[in-house]
């Protein structure tokens, strides 16, 4: 099972009625998986249309009594820091478990922040999992604390947990109560003498909490010997495995964190007896090594201690950091590499980084608005955003000068439009829109800021594996649907205009007139370019047992230009040595959005004869 | 006893669904494993690298470097750019026999044969399929993945684990044409490596210490 189905059926097993997520990857399989049983179980999830929502659809399950949980990737959790500070004031009635899946080297995010902190902030305790079998327990288990403490809990994951397939022991699934009650108190009103009532409760809390986690049982102390490592989360595994290895030799004293905040104290002062020196490893922040030093401090112990200086702050844990670190902890200086590969022919391999996916409705716009650009020697920004179209950053397409956060393109391209000259473009996703996108919107309206904003309605949330957007049309979805054209006309938007962008020219005239219109009329565009999701529309037809089309390359035509595997960049196109474009069939998916870039036609249907013609009218519908 | 393997290619081959299907028949046949994923941007024609790790000693989900018992390459260049987990000691290569270009504008890719050198010096054996080759001629395009998933399951079973059944019956797109277009590749796949394994037992290939019968068995 992986890490997070493990969550997922740990907050079955604790009773979970009701959850709530934005997808964000490395989060978005807990609510992916609880959808699927939705149903069975008849229990409410959702998709909600940001953190803060989802956190707030949550929160309230818990304060009517019904427990439940919110998923979100770390930076989901900056979104919804105003409710969570606030739930840790009022407390709660049943079980409130906040999963944030943290990213730590960055694999799929804009930073690496380390969310624990958001417990110490907040005064929540955080848990945390060591491997996916221990994940479901301990879900399960922050599920019944939650209960016990009637106080919100973290439950942080990151990516090598929440991604990682392993074994899991299943438990039993008691009845889920899904129907609550609202007991009216004022510790649920925030006005400041409420609020001022609650603080101190909150503290009462704490200090009820802080004592609770000494007997949690996923805390242990393990082993015996003068040297103690103190291990949280996924770095228990990695130390572990180091120490069951036999490579750095015997004598090592474990303590096993699951709750890095608030640490256990009755536990460390018991895992410290007879020690001579501490070494505490965990991801990312020093978390686990400030408290743990405050309370030696406040506990008169003097001890040698070391952390971060021999661990090293940024990225996720490895074999080579925790061996080189116990080494350089227990013999004072670096090892010699673990394996030494004579490395022979070091030869460099040209980088391969995410591209559009062929038959991507997003690779024949970029093309057409960077080819758009260069012919008119525009000068520009284009402000980007998080989703699959931020690889459009790179090039061939060189499209998306800033990108730092959801929603940012529209809201830094207000602010650029009152400083820059140039023309301004905000390039945001259909999902990303509707998370924090409308209200920038409505503040270029409101200030008359002439911007040109394209939104990208691929309907679905692409990048994190296809989830509903509100743009979603159809089945797997809600039937309920949010057209895009309709919301930014009622925000006031006066040019708004839906194309295909697999229509080249259709969206350069479109571009040129939304341009025109934001530079004269000083208010913004908005172009809306619609068209499926390569991997959404491929998969339907693939279910829908619908041959895909082949093409291929007239090489008596072919130019040797390089507009196809270059300009457009299409993975499946390649050049051979004397530089004539080829079609791969492993690759080609048939969109046949090539076939309008070619300067001599070049490009066609193996097949072209009257079925695929009757075909491809076919096709079409499970791309529009 | 831990066997580390590194399945590598680029997004979109296939590489999460042959892991899964892996590390769950690994489970099943009773022992321990741990699969690390790459997700996001897995689909999207990018660098991707999944590691598989079965044996009950098994506690982290990576493999560390220089320890991976077989690499599988899904593509050449992606085979070439992992060669940091490898060993020459005794990493077994698979790869297939296949080059996809980077798109990205101007990328010059070294010759088949420079990159298949590169690889070969730095494993104790290095198997060359035609996964690709073989998927398209049994009617799936996209099935490389199919014949090396064959290919693993047969060492796996070679060093204990029974899973063919629980592979086969975990093939992607059962009852339909795709579906036995895949149970075919997968044979191949299967057929491949039996091939190897027969030199392993008549005692002609020695490079691979570790591949020994009934060695993951508990």
């Amino acid at each position: 099972m992986l890490g997070n189905e493990a969550i997922a059926r740990g907050a079955l097993e604790g009773g979970m009625g009701l959850a709530a997520a934005y997808p964000g990857t490395p989060s978005s399989e807990i609510v992916e998986s609880l959808l699927k049983v939705k149903d069975k179980l008849g229990i409410y999830v959702e998709w909600s249309v940001n953190e803060k929502v989802a956190f707030e659809v949550s929160y309230a399950a818990a304060i009517s009594g019904v427990k439940s949980l919110v998923a979100m990737k770390h930076v989901g959790l900056n979104v919804a820091a105003d409710p969570l500070m606030s739930s840790a004031y009022t407390g709660v009635r049943e079980s409130f478990v906040i999963v944030t899946a943290d990213d730590p080297s960055m694999w799929s995010s804009q930073n690496e922040q380390d969310n624990r902190l958001y417990g110490v902030h907040a005064y929540i305790p955080v848990f945390e999992p060591s491997d996916p079998g221990e994940a479901k327990e301990l879900c399960k288990f922050a599920f019944e604390f939650s209960s016990k403490v009637k106080h919100p809990v973290i439950l942080r994951t990151t990516t090598r947990l929440s991604h990682t397939r392993g074994p899991v022991t299943l438990g039993t699934i008691p009845r889920l109560t899904t129907r609550g009650e609202f007991i009216r108190k004022k510790e649920y009103v925030l006005t400041p003498s409420n609020a001022r009532k609650d603080r101190e409760a909150m503290l009462t809390r704490w200090e009820k909490i802080t004592n609770e986690v000494n007997s949690v049982p996923f805390n242990r102390i393990e082993g015996d010997g003068r040297n103690l490592v103190i291990a949280s989360g996924i770095a228990y595994a990695y130390v572990k495995e180091t120490v069951v290895s036999g490579k750095v030799g015997d004598g090592w004293k474990i303590l096993k964190l699951s709750t890095p905040y608030p640490v256990p104290r009755k536990l460390l002062l018991k895992a410290l007896e007879s020690v001579e020196k501490v070494l505490i490893v965990e991801e990312l922040e020093p978390v686990v090594e400030k408290e743990v030093k405050a309370i030696l401090y406040e506990e008169g112990i003097t001890v040698e201690l070391h952390g971060k200086d021999l661990i090293g702050l940024p990225y996720e844990m490895s074999h080579e950091r925790i061996y080189n670190a116990l080494k350089l902890f227990t013999e004072g200086r670096k090892p010699r590499a673990l394996t030494t590969s004579n490395a022979k022919e070091a030869l460099p391999i040209p980088p391969r980084p995410p591209t559009f996916c062929p038959g991507c409705p997003y690779r024949p716009l970029f093309y057409t608005i960077r080819r758009y650009l260069n012919r008119k020697k525009l000068s520009y920004v284009a402000a980007g955003d998080i989703g699959c179209y931020a690889l459009a950053h790179n090039p061939p397409y060189n499209l998306q000068d800033v990108i730092i956060n959801m929603g940012g393109s529209i809201g830094t391209a207000n602010g650029f439009a009152h400083v820059l000259d140039s023309i301004i473009l905000a390039i945001i996703g259909d999902s990303t829109f509707f998370h924090t996108g409308i209200p920038p919107l409505v503040n270029a309206v409101w200030h008359g800021t002439p911007i040109v904003v394209i939104i990208l309605d691929n309907e679905i949330t692409a990048m994190t594996g296809h989830q509903p957007s509100p743009a979603t049309r159809g089945a797997g979805a809600t039937e309920n649907y949010v057209p895009l054209e309709s919301v930014v006309k009622g925000l006031g938007v006066n040019f708004v205009e839906v194309i295909d962008p697999f229509d080249v020219t259709q969206v350069e005239d479109t571009l040129n007139k939304a341009i025109e219109h934001a530079s004269r009329q000083r208010e913004p565009a908005v172009i809306v370019a619609r068209r499926k999701c390569a991997l959404s529309a491929l998969r339907s037809l693939r279910r829908a047992g619908i041959k895909l089309p082949l093409f291929k390359v007239d090489l008596s035509k072919c130019i040797k230009c390089g507009t196809c595997y270059n300009a457009f960049a299409c993975p499946a196109i390649y050049p051979d040595k004397e530089g004539r474009a080829h079609i791969d069939p492993e690759l080609c998916v048939g969109c046949g959005a090539c076939t309008q870039v070619c300067p001599v036609n070049a490009i066609m249907p193996v097949d072209h004869s009257d079925t695929y013609k009757l075909q491809k009218g076919l096709i079409e519908k499970f791309w529009r | 006893m831990v066997l580390n393997i590194v399945v590598v290619g680029v997004g979109g081959q296939g590489i999460l669904t042959l892991s899964k299907i892996l590390g769950a028949c690994a489970v099943e046949a009773g022992v321990k494993a741990l699969v690390a994923e790459t997700h996001g941007m897995s689909q999207r024609g990018g660098s991707v690298i999944v590691h598989v790790r079965v044996g009950n000693d098994v506690y982290a989900p990576t493999v560390p470097l220089h320890e991976a018992h077989v690499m599988v390459a899904l593509e050449m260049l992606e085979g070439a750019r992992y060669l940091n987990y490898v060993n020459p000691e005794f990493s077994l290569s698979i790869v297939n026999d296949k080059v996809l270009r980077p798109s990205i504008p101007g990328t010059k890719v070294p010759e088949k044969e420079t990159i298949l050198k590169a690889i070969k010096s730095h494993s104790a054996l290095t198997v060359v399929v035609n996964a690709s080759e073989e998927a398209i001629r049994l009617g799936n395009p996209a099935g490389a993945n199919m014949f090396m998933l064959g290919f693993l399951v047969r060492l796996l079973e070679f060093l204990g684990l029974p899973m063919q059944d629980c592979c086969t019956d975990k093939l992607p797109h059962p009852n339909t044409d795709l579906g036995k277009a895949n149970t075919a590749i997968f044979k191949r796949g299967l057929m491949e490596a039996s091939a190897l394994l027969k030199g392993v037992k008549e005692g002609k290939v020695t490079e691979l210490p570790w591949l020994k019968e009934g060695l993951l068995q508990n």
